[in-house]
């Protein structure tokens, strides 16, 4: 799965990375990157309505992506239909400006959601150097692609990395993805100690203590025993309810411990485990 | 911070309690991990060791950490720090790692990995404020679901 680039072979990750972000913000940048140093193959998705403004070149000060007419543009499920069976090389897909792309996207194992934003008055500054829009015709278009029908606001909001290029240089973006290891595996699958971790969280929340939420998994050989949270015991009254006077009255650290009602996420991850 | 992390006691009567351990030393333990949300009290640590457990790993620091420590390794049970926070999946996290805030350390500013997206996105971009508290009333900020 190597690929010979600049004379040298690159090993790279079987990775369908997508990039969403305004305009002028450096997603172009990003995308030249990894197919420059990593060997991904780009991959420009149909243009939306919305986004027709949206003709960047990366960091302001790189050029421009050439002639737009030229370049072949692809539909999500295109995208994958070519991805599918090259599923060991890696390919960037942009620019990503639907939710309901992204939700195509996000189905599959190997996809990974990059947002690229940068304030907006460095990105007006960006886009004065060969743009001709004024600062409140920038706006506009800005606030139409983010808040308009296609919603980018929300890509960016479920992005997996977010990456704020307010980086003076294109030198400097990419010495900061280069640090960023977009393509380390683990970022697509969590390993089994965070994944388990990650469900301890997600137990934490079921907590009804108003002192703190905790989280437990009780797990032997990669299975899961048992769960627990903390707060008041069953029949009880949830301590968020009133039903644990002493976490209820805002004690201070160190007293009233004898009156708590709660029990702990680890107890009660343990007693389940003995039922 | 937990209710009764700092006591040493949690449960009400020793009779409960007693009932308690029987059921903690269960086989299915025996050897056990268990991920911890906080680092354990040394109440819940006691527990975990008396369980059979033999593993454990937790994410955020809590107020009473050398003890249980200290407890853990007298037992032979290993204690690991996983922190989400540093990890790719932060933004699929439920906590915050409060130590680490406490201590001033921020995530970089110029990246980070996994958003944490609001669960409703209320945009008010209405220009009359009725709009916005009709928007309001729809979402019902304080729903809470009713059960135990």
């Amino acid at each position: 799965m190597g690929k010979e680039i600049c004379g040298h072979v690159v090993v790279i990750a079987a990775m369908l990375i997508g990039l969403c972000g305004p305009a002028q913000a450096g997603k172009a940048a990003v995308a030249q990157w990894l197919c420059e140093q990593l060997g991904f193959e780009p991959m420009r998705l149909r243009a939306s309505k919305t986004t027709s403004f949206n003709d960047e070149s990366g960091n302001g000060n790189g050029d421009s992506d050439g002639d737009s007419s030229d370049i072949e543009v692809y539909t999500p499920n295109q995208v994958l239909d070519i991805a599918m069976p090259r599923w060991r090389e890696g390919f960037v897909v942009y620019p990503i400006d639907s939710v309901r792309d992204v939700a195509v996207f996000r189905k599959r194992p190997f996809f990974l959601l990059v947002a690229i934003d940068a304030p907006l008055l460095v990105r007006f500054r960006r886009h004065e150097k060969k743009g001709s829009l004024s600062l409140e015709e920038f706006v506009l278009a800005d606030d139409r692609v983010l808040y308009g029908s296609t919603n980018l606001r929300a890509c960016m909001d479920v992005a997996d990395v977010t990456i704020v290029n307010q980086l003076p240089s294109i030198g400097a973006l990419h010495a900061q993805l280069a640090e960023l290891n977009l393509t380390d595996a683990e970022r697509l699958r969590p390993a089994w100690d965070l994944y388990f971790m990650l469900l301890a969280s997600l137990a934490a929340r079921r907590s009804n203590c108003m002192k703190r939420r905790v989280g437990a998994v009780l797990v032997k050989k990669n299975r899961v025993i048992a769960t627990g949270y903390n707060g008041t015991p069953r029949n009880t009254r949830n301590c968020s309810d009133g039903g644990c006077k002493r976490c209820n009255v805002n004690t201070s650290a160190g007293h009233g411990f004898d009156l708590c009602l709660c029990l702990h996420a680890e107890e009660n991850a343990l007693l389940e485990a003995g039922r | 911070m937990h209710c009764s992390r700092l006591a040493g006691k949690t449960l009400v009567s020793i009779g409960y309690k007693k009932k308690l351990l029987n059921k903690y030393n269960s086989e299915r333990c025996e050897g056990a991990t268990i991920y911890c949300s906080a680092c354990p009290c040394l109440s819940c640590a006691k527990k975990i060791v008396q369980a059979g457990v033999m593993h454990v790993l937790y994410s955020e620091k809590y107020g009473m950490d050398e003890l249980s420590q200290a407890l853990f390794h007298e037992a032979g049970v290993s204690l690991r720090k996983v922190p989400i926070k540093s990890s790719y999946f932060y933004g699929l996290s439920f906590m915050g790692d409060h130590d680490d805030i406490a201590n001033g350390e921020d995530s970089s500013a110029t990246s980070r990995t996994g958003s944490v997206p609001a669960s409703e996105l209320l945009l008010n971009t209405s220009m009359i404020h009725d709009d916005v508290e009709q928007q309001l009333q729809d979402l019902d900020l304080s729903f809470t679901q009713v059960d135990c």
